[in-house]
């Protein structure tokens, strides 16, 4: 009991001192001149306040370039990655190609796919999708052809079709592996949605999402504004991530050896 | 009906190997893993498969299986080739292969499902098949929850619920603890006395191949180095294994296997 405690008490401690630290490095160690670049945190908690409607309509449109592009890459990674479970040959012919994809840096495809699709919500998605595929296809792809021998034997055995064998044995058995991908996608999702939207906010309705404030407050050298945006990012990284870990949770804490009971 | 069966048991033998040889890799280089091997097996018959590793046990239990071709010579099961032959054969793994996601009720009805058979028969099949393999009250458990014994249970209920004619387990209870090896031997005993299956059992174990086949075959190098009876009085159990019968039998087994196997 004590120990539980002492693991809900730690992180809040290490915030603190963190906290204490910044104010300490403001205070003591910056010189007055550059006080500006590290603003106190009552200053970052007034910008807050005082660009809550901004920060709302921003994080609501980031969220939602997010999760579509998430969704996306999740139904999109399923197919491909049941497709290239089917056949050796199918995933030497592909793989390579994801790799590429994978390899080429999003940053430099971002103002092409906003030529292609246009800026605004529809490049979000598009760049949060690329983002978060990768890591998703591979993992349900591994998880589909990772299964046990002993256990497509038993479905010879019992004289399993192709569709029972996926449905029944292939499909659960790569569960574990597809929410190792859905957790690192969910980490990247939000990220990719912010990346592209420094490219393709879109700034003519006013609509952009928490990267084009960020590029907005930067111009405007609002820092304590940018630190604002910061932690609101952060916090829609906490969702994303931690919805996915619940759902995980979900799926597999009654019998996956990782949810383990550690008495028993 | 009765008759009928009994002169069919006589005429054909469940089981028939004719002159198997099975090889792996395209070459020649490697020695075959089963070498011309012939084998006649009547219905009924508990035949245990001893040898040292790499000897061609498992390999044969594939063969039966269908899971694999011979590379010459026929395996023939009820006198049809053992990959197409609708004979119903149930293969029970070292590794209980119970599926993790699944209770052990679920685990239990697992080929019934994949046969088609209605929710509710497959539960009521199942269930019975559990209370005869004493893990009924284990029902709504996972997988994970339960010890290498129950597990090796609820996999022999599996395998039985669809009454296979044929029965290949291949070291079943290798990885559990002795006592728990010998009641499953005993509660497999058991579970024969209620169907009448054929068995072919790979162990490396020879008091355990004494005390439950009617028969074993020592290999060596692919080849039946020995085929022996073993006429122990059946219903076996507790007392058999005192019995100085047994102990013969188990120490001449063990000579010749050791004697096969240099």
């Amino acid at each position: 009991m004590n120990r539980r405690i002492l693991i809900l008490a730690l992180p809040v401690l290490t915030g603190l001192s963190l906290l204490a630290a910044w104010c300490i490095v403001r205070v003591w160690i910056l010189p007055e001149s550059q006080r500006f670049l590290l603003p106190a945190p009552d200053a970052v908690a007034r910008a807050f306040v005082e660009k809550a409607p901004q920060l709302a309509s921003a994080t609501a449109s980031t969220a939602l370039g997010a999760l579509l592009g998430f969704a996306a890459a999740v139904i999109g990674s399923v197919i491909l990655g049941l497709t290239l479970s089917l056949s050796p040959l199918v995933r030497a012919g592909l793989y390579p190609w994801l790799m590429a994809l994978q390899l080429t840096p999003i940053i430099v495809l971002a103002p092409i796919l906003i030529l292609w699709v246009g800026p605004g919500l529809k490049s979000v998605v598009v760049i949060t999708f690329l983002i978060s595929f990768f890591p998703l296809v591979v993992n349900t792809t591994q998880g589909l052809v990772s299964t046990d021998r002993n256990l497509l034997d038993l479905f010879r055995m019992g004289r399993a079709s192709r569709v029972q064998q996926i449905l029944y044995l292939r499909i659960p058995a790569a569960l574990p592996y597809f929410f190792t991908g859905l957790r690192i996608a969910a980490a990247l999702a939000p990220i990719g949605a912010i990346s592209g939207d420094i490219f393709a906010g879109n700034s003519g309705g006013g609509e952009g999402g928490l990267g084009f404030l960020a590029v907005i407050y930067s111009a405007q050298f609002q820092i304590p504004a940018l630190f604002a945006t910061a932690i609101v990012s952060c916090l829609l990284g906490f969702v994303f991530a931690g919805t996915v870990i619940w759902l995980s949770w979900l799926a597999l804490h009654r019998w996956h050896d990782a949810y383990q009971p550690k008495d028993s | 009906m009765l008759r009928n069966r009994l002169s069919m048991s006589v005429s054909q033998p469940i089981v028939e190997l004719q002159s198997v040889t099975k090889q792996f890799g395209a070459d020649s280089a490697r020695p075959p893993v089963l070498n011309g091997l012939s084998l006649r097996v009547q219905r009924g018959e508990f035949v245990s498969l001893i040898g040292s590793s790499g000897c061609g046990k498992s390999t044969l239990l594939r063969l039966l299986a269908g899971l694999a071709l011979p590379t010459a010579g026929r395996v023939l099961i009820d006198g049809q080739p053992a990959d197409t032959t609708p004979a119903e054969r149930a293969f029970i793994f070292q590794d209980s292969t119970l599926l993790p996601w699944l209770t052990v009720q679920h685990n239990a009805e697992l080929l019934l499902k994949l046969r088609g058979i209605p929710p509710a028969d497959r539960r009521t099949l199942a269930s019975q098949l559990l209370i005869l393999a004493r893990i009924n009250h284990l029902a709504d458990r996972y997988p994970r929850q339960l010890s290498g014994g129950e597990k090796m249970r609820v996999s022999l209920a599996r395998a039985l619920t669809l009454e296979p004619s044929l029965l290949l387990l291949d070291e079943p209870f290798g990885a559990l603890d002795e006592l728990t090896r010998e009641h499953l031997n005993e509660e497999l005993l058991v579970l024969r006395e209620r169907q009448r299956w054929t068995a072919f059992f790979v162990t490396h174990s020879v008091a355990e191949a004494v005390f439950l086949s009617t028969r074993i075959v020592i290999l060596a190098s692919g080849r039946i180095a020995h085929d022996l009876p073993v006429d122990l009085p059946f219903p076996r159990n507790i007392a058999t294994r005192d019995d100085p019968a047994f102990h013969r039998r188990v120490a001449e087994i063990s000579r010749l296997l050791r004697i096969a196997s240099t």
